[in-house]
């Protein structure tokens, strides 16, 4: 597996994680410090996937 | 009918016919739409905007006339009509008002501008260094985050504070778009201050970088050759993932994030045709009518609004501490690089792209001629408007459904 491959995949799981835990797992949750947790948490996840992926779209080999 | 001479004067007998602090406000901001104009003449402020919302300012306090019993008004525009009858009858009085119900009223005009600054933007200074230039923009929103719990301490409402703290993203027309869905009944003061602050920002942030910068670091030389090529596919690639990614993650601001990034899809695809309009008579037409209409929303009665002052504090704090923590930004990534990487491109993190990446360029030139960081302080411009759109989707998103 190439490193652009490896660097795809890993962005795109970063990026679903993340966006599964703004969207779906911080709407379940009640406590406001652990929505707001969740929330950042994902908003992190889905941004260093976003930069992930850009160093993958780059990368040449 | 009895006969005033008044009457022949509409523009000067409505002063004596009002409460006197309108009539005094009126005066002045004749006065300061006259000086906005002309200040944007001799090109100290920003022209493209300050000409059209100057005379916009100026026409709609001078031509008050009376309307119908003992009420005073004019006929620009009443933003605020919401019956649907009412509204078809003063479309058809008002001038400006179609423009304003079907461009303003929905962020349609902040859409339209993001679109030009898409076509404008070259992502591929972005891509060059991902990690460096969204760690500089991700500093440099530190006014945006920092102003929301000042407003609120100053005893502003939530959502208020949070469209006022968006001013710290220094991206007016991000300003425009989240102050109409945030706090509608304030969103003309805080786009005004948000345009003239923006316009004062960029003669100030030079002394603020001579301010926290000694000159010595402010020459680091830069190495432009080890930065990567990016072809337009690999742009062109980015833009689409980061369109999709955002706009799931954040559906109220999908609007911000499309008009952006379909900007730089059809730049980057090379549609010669669609980039001249985008960039040319879209952007420039946008830009001359949001400051037309904003410049003839600064009725007296808008601006006796007791907030307006906060709303002055609150935009100055909230970009001079978006430039102070861009250039902290810059200083950090000095340090992890062990003294290679020239912190005065912090500043461009603080978006509006190119403005603050010319800056950093002019004051890195002044202290060494020879040094050349303009492609990495467009990297952090570029980032910059990704992570005001960012905030700004965080803010409209959350926000809201805080109690």
């Amino acid at each position: 597996m190439t490193t652009k491959i490896k660097l795809w995949i890993t962005g795109l799981i970063l990026i679903v994680a993340g966006i599964i835990m703004v969207r779906i797992i911080s709407p379940l949750l009640y406590q406001p410090v652990t929505v707001l947790t969740a929330y950042s948490g994902g908003l992190l996840l889905a941004t260093i996937g976003l930069l992930v992926v850009s160093l993958a779209i780059r990368s040449k080999s | 009918m009895e006969f005033h001479i008044w009457n022949l004067f509409p523009g000067i007998a409505t002063l004596f016919f009002q409460e006197p602090t309108v009539a005094i406000t009126r005066v002045g901001l004749i006065g300061f739409g006259f000086l906005l104009a002309y200040l944007g003449f001799k090109k100290i402020l920003e022209p493209l905007i300050m000409i059209p919302m100057g005379l916009g300012m100026l026409a709609v306090n001078a031509g008050v006339l009376f309307l119908s019993g003992s009420t005073t008004g004019t006929l620009f525009l009443n933003p605020l009509v919401s019956d649907a009858a009412e509204l078809i009858n003063i479309m058809q009085v008002n001038f400006l008002q179609p423009i304003y119900n079907f461009t303003f009223s929905n962020g349609l005009i902040a859409c339209l501008v993001f679109m030009g600054i898409g076509a404008i933007s070259d992502v591929g200074f972005l891509l060059a260094r991902p990690f460096a230039s969204m760690f500089i923009a991700i500093c440099a929103e530190l006014g945006t985050i920092a102003a929301l719990p000042i407003g609120v301490a100053l005893g502003l409402d939530i959502k208020e504070a949070a469209a006022i703290a968006i001013v710290g993203g220094a991206d007016a027309p991000m300003v425009v778009y989240s102050s109409v869905i945030l706090a509608k009944d304030l969103f003309v003061p805080i786009t005004v201050v948000a345009y003239l602050y923006l316009s004062l920002t960029y003669g100030g942030y030079p002394y603020l970088v001579k301010a926290l910068i000694p000159k010595k670091l402010r020459g680091i030389e830069m190495d432009i050759q080890s930065l990567p090529e990016i072809s337009a596919r690999e742009k062109f690639i980015f833009a689409i993932v980061a369109c999709l990614v955002l706009c799931l993650l954040f559906p109220v601001g999908a609007p911000l994030f499309l008009s952006f990034f379909i900007g730089v899809a059809v730049r980057e695809a090379g549609v010669g045709r669609f980039v001249e309009f985008l960039e040319g008579p879209l952007l420039y037409g946008s830009t001359f009518f949001l400051g037309l209409l904003l410049g003839t929303l600064c009725e007296a009665a808008t601006i006796l609004n007791p907030k307006v002052f906060i709303i002055l504090v609150l935009g100055m704090l909230a970009l001079l501490l978006s430039g102070i923590g861009g250039i902290l930004g810059g200083l950090i990534m000095y340090a992890l690089s062990k003294g290679k990487f020239n912190p005065v491109i912090g500043i461009a993190g603080v978006s509006c792209v190119p403005t603050t990446a010319k800056v950093a360029q002019h004051e890195v030139s002044e202290a060494n001629p020879y040094v050349l960081i303009l492609p990495y302080a467009m990297g952090a411009s570029v980032s910059g408007v990704i992570t005001s759109a960012i905030v700004t989707g965080i803010y409209i998103t959350v926000i809201p459904v805080i109690k």
